[in-house]
């Protein structure tokens, strides 16, 4: 690469950043601000509502409940999704268009319609207010991300090098594990990711079947409709810090490990 | 896409198709799980809202289909959606490109990371998010001091409620769906290819155009049609930031199920956008793989 | 793993629910969460079981017309008592899917006023509609004190924001347009009337810079100068001034709504849903604090005994504010909600 098309396309790349960080950097100085709407620039300093997220017991099980189920469902969406993806790109090809077209059509359904869908099937099943349910649904907005995240990294992976395996004495799992698997590592994550935050931030549905335990998003949905409660931006800020930190926290581990192997 | 499989990997297709023996059980078996969960979660709960469009208490009926067909204003809605989602598809596109690029030529720590803050915005609720560009946005918001403080203009511009905001705000959701579908595309193209085309004398630039950007196209097409139906399914931002004319279908169907109560015209409305959605899906497909691909069936 | 775990825990959990039927003294009561629960919960819930002994399930809902209907449908009543707004309560009442209410046994001495002894709900909550605006950007030594002000666009320029519903918009239209208050609805009835409702928004249609959606946000587009004019609930005015934001409301011509508390057909607990509602809202000291911390109190003239003279002058039941408001009839909307709403979406295209 030239080096002056490469540093347009950094500038270009940290202003994108600075786009999409911009509605972060707003919210994160008003979960100080004493004001209980949101005024910008925000007036006073307080740690009421950061407080308020990380000891009130509403908000506390609510972020344990979305991350619970975000990540069970999360799984449940990549594991599954995997599967059916390796079976849509080498094994089904006749069925692909219409197996396809159900598993990504969670995507397309207007969230209300699912939800209520959803709620009428649960009500008969006694299903309501179950966590394994909520999970179950929340896995099956995620698994089109899979699906198709997948299944476009098994799209560029090389078949021969499987079935070299397989020539030389490997079974098929194997040989999948082995050879295809650490090349759709990229794809599994940005998967998982998807799946994890669709989940974490699904209200539709779990509005419908979930009540007695409420989400992180029919909180601040509940909070949000009467009036706007600064402990929403409080949560926002929490959970950033939260993923930054643990993304230090990670590098910093993994440093020495690397350093005296 | 099959033909942009054979130009990554470099098999013959007569060869990949000579192994096609292995249809059956094992396919069978690997989609099973998926299968039964999505039947069980979302077909069979779904068909029970979207029976009701055709189907009511006194047995089969046309009246609701009918109504959102005859109705010029739900026509109109759906166009209104069709418009705002292609825009922010667009703008996702031609912005979410040239960053998964960029993100693509990084080495893999420093990929890592930055990919880290691309994936940080998620951690906010888009309800949270929208409420916090209504603040950026106002009149009295920072964009407008920046704006003023610059001497562009002397008075507030109106920002808030207009397509624009609309559209900002769901490129700014809708944008690491992008980046991140690309990136994924872009990261298995093998670095050779380019370099072999550099090294035959092709200029960085027509290297990018005739091997890179073909490649790349299975990866920029999921990108596209993801972002939207992701974009065709909205309803929060254009409620909290769009005027009257930013009405999106998602909205009108919330009503209906909400406060009407009236389960057979919502679910028919939910059929006209599920039918615009899948007219789309082809139509993307075709404009974007032309766009990106056209260029690649030249390459030698 | 995770997933055997939790299918395993999907089926106790069947099991589970089967089996909470038949678990004594309990009241399943289904509100808005947020702010609301809270208060519910310290105001009516703790004392309640503290007294009774019956455990009290707060769940979170949303959409409650159609988790109503799909109750009634399925079968399976989830909740003893929910909230049912004006507008939802008719639709409610027509459909059958209330138990009808013996008010001997809720008030056997007959102390609630007889608006409050409704069919089949307890009148919970009275809220109002009412404009609010910004006291700095008035024109000097002028106030607004009617909606003929606020269609007033001389006079008071400035963006202004309305709820995106027919509903109360063509009332205060037409008590714009002079109809007096007492013939609202007979006016809305006709055709010419709605018509001429429709004509008089024609007239502010442009200076509505956004239809306001939620609770939330007309509060927050009156606090970020993004208008100067807005209709909100009465409740959240006083949460602006205390952030010192200049505004103030106007109860004349505002829209009083009443609330009600109601018990689903069929509901399993319903002689303990009797038990919280005498406890509750039909309790006046209780209802009292209640509306101390949310300024939505119920019908009782008792209640606002216990309230603070100045308080008591800010709730929307004081009789001084009840004269200044027209009672917004739900059963009317309630007949021709659907069609309006189509031409509400059409008008807001044009």
């Amino acid at each position: 690469m030239n080096a002056a098309p490469s540093r347009t396309l950094s500038v270009a790349f940290w202003l994108v950043i600075a786009f999409l960080f911009f509605p972060v950097l707003v919210v994160l100085p008003l979960a100080v601000g004493e004001t209980e709407t949101i005024l910008f620039p925000p007036r006073g300093f307080t740690l009421r509502w950061l407080h308020a997220f990380v000891t009130e017991e509403r908000w506390v099980q609510a972020t344990l409940l979305s991350a619970r189920v975000a990540l069970a469902a999360a799984v449940l969406a990549t594991g599954t999704g995997l599967l059916a993806a390796v079976a849509l790109a080498r094994h089904l090809r006749r069925a692909r268009g219409w197996l396809e077209g159900i598993m990504v059509a969670p995507l397309i359904v207007p969230g209300i319609v699912f939800g209520l869908g959803a709620y009428i099937l649960f009500a008969r099943l006694r299903l309501i207010e179950s966590e394994a349910g909520l999970v179950a649904l929340h896995a099956v907005l995620g698994l089109p991300y899979a699906l198709l995240i997948i299944g476009a990294g098994l799209a560029q992976t090389d078949e021969t090098l499987e079935r070299a395996a397989r020539i030389c004495g490997a079974g098929p799992i194997r040989a999948f594990t082995a050879v295809t698997l650490p090349a759709l590592k990229g794809p599994l994550v940005a998967a998982f990711l998807f799946a994890f935050f669709v989940s974490f931030d699904e209200l539709a549905a779990s509005l419908f079947v979930m009540g007695a335990k409420s989400t992180l998003p029919m909180l601040i949905w509940a909070d949000l409709r009467l009036q706007f409660n600064p402990v929403v931006n409080a949560a926002a800020a929490v959970l950033i810090i939260l993923s930054v930190a643990g993304l230090t926290l990670a590098e910093f581990l993994r440093r020495p490990a690397r350093a005296n192997p | 896409m099959a033909q942009d499989d054979e130009a990554g990997t470099g098999v013959p297709a007569s060869r990949r198709r000579g192994n096609r023996r292995s249809v059956g059980q094992p396919g069978l078996l690997l989609v099973a799980p998926a299968l039964v969960l999505i039947v069980l979660f979302f077909v069979v709960p779904a068909a029970q809202v979207f029976v009701t469009a055709v189907w009511g208490g006194d047995g089969f009926t046309l009246t609701h289909l009918h109504r959102a067909v005859a109705e010029p204003v739900y026509g109109r809605v759906l166009w209104r959606t069709v418009e705002i989602s292609l825009i922010a598809t667009l703008a996702c596109l031609l912005v979410g490109y040239p960053v998964a690029y960029y993100l693509a030529q990084q080495p893999e720590r420093t990929r890592q990371r930055l990919l880290f803050l691309v994936l940080v915005p998620f951690w906010m609720s888009i309800l949270v998010r929208s409420f916090a560009w209504m603040a950026v946005l106002g009149r009295q918001g920072p964009v407008n001091g920046f704006l003023q403080w610059t001497g562009l203009t002397d008075a507030p511009v109106q920002l808030l409620f207009t397509t624009g905001a609309v559209a900002l705000a769901m490129v700014q959701i809708l944008l690491p769906f992008m980046i991140l579908t690309c990136l994924n595309v872009m990261l298995a193209i093998d670095p050779n290819l380019t370099r072999a085309a550099r090294a035959h004398g092709a200029t960085p630039l027509t290297a990018f155009l005739r091997v890179f950007l073909p490649l790349s196209a299975p990866g920029v097409m999921a990108g596209a049609v993801l972002v939207l139906i992701l974009a065709m399914g909205f309803f929060v931002t254009p409620l909290l930031l769009g005027g009257p004319r930013n009405q999106m279908l998602g909205n009108l169907i919330v009503t209906q199920i909400g406060d009407t109560v009236n389960w057979g015209f919502a679910a028919a409305l939910a059929l006209l956008l599920l039918l615009a959605t899948l007219v789309l899906i082809p139509l993307t497909r075709l404009v974007v793989g032309r766009g990106a691909g056209s260029t690649g069936r030249v390459a030698p | 793993m995770k997933t055997i775990k939790y299918l395993i825990a999907a089926a106790a959990g069947v099991v589970g629910l089967t089996a909470a039927s038949a678990r004594a003294q309990e009241v399943v009561v289904a509100g808005a969460g947020g702010v609301l629960a809270q208060v519910t919960k310290d105001v009516f819930e703790t004392p309640f079981t503290a007294k009774t002994g019956i455990k009290v399930r707060a769940v979170a809902a949303d959409n409650y017309l159609a988790r109503m209907k799909a109750m009634q449908q399925t079968g399976n009543i989830e909740w003893d008592l929910t909230e049912a707004t004006p507008e939802t309560y008719p639709v409610m009442v027509k459909n059958g899917w209330l138990e009808p209410l013996d008010w001997s046994k809720l008030d056997p001495k007959n102390e609630q006023p007889a608006s409050a002894r409704a069919t089949h709900g307890v009148a919970s909550a009275v809220y109002s509609t009412v404009l609010a605006f910004r006291t700095d950007k008035l024109p000097a030594g002028k106030t607004m004190a009617s909606w003929a002000d606020f269609w007033d666009v001389k006079t008071f320029p400035g963006p202004r924001s309305l709820q995106d519903t027919p509903v109360r918009n063509l009332e205060f239209a037409l008590l714009a347009d002079g109809v007096p208050p007492g013939d609202l609805y007979k006016v809305l009835a006709t055709a010419d009337g709605v018509d001429r409702a429709f004509r008089k928004l024609d007239a502010i249609k442009p200076h509505v810079t956004t239809w306001w959606k939620g609770a939330a946000q007309p509060i927050q587009l009156l606090a970020s100068g993004e208008v100067n004019y807005a209709t909100t609930f009465n409740g959240r005015v006083s949460a602006l001034q205390a952030d010192k934001v200049p505004v103030e409301m106007m109860w004349n011509g505002g829209s009083l709504n009443v609330q009600y508390v109601v018990i689903p057909k069929g509901a399993k607990n319903v002689a303990n849903a009797y038990e919280y509602l005498k406890a509750t809202y039909l309790d006046p000291e209780r209802d009292a604090e209640f509306t101390k911390k949310i300024k939505y109190p119920n019908l009782d003239p008792r209640t606002l005994k216990h309230l603070p003279e100045d308080l008591g002058r800010a709730m929307p039941t004081h009789p001084d504010n009840v004269k200044a408001q027209f009672t917004f009839d739900g059963g009317f909307w309630s007949e021709r909600l659907e069609a309006m709403q189509e031409r509400w979406a059409k008008w807001l295209l044009q």
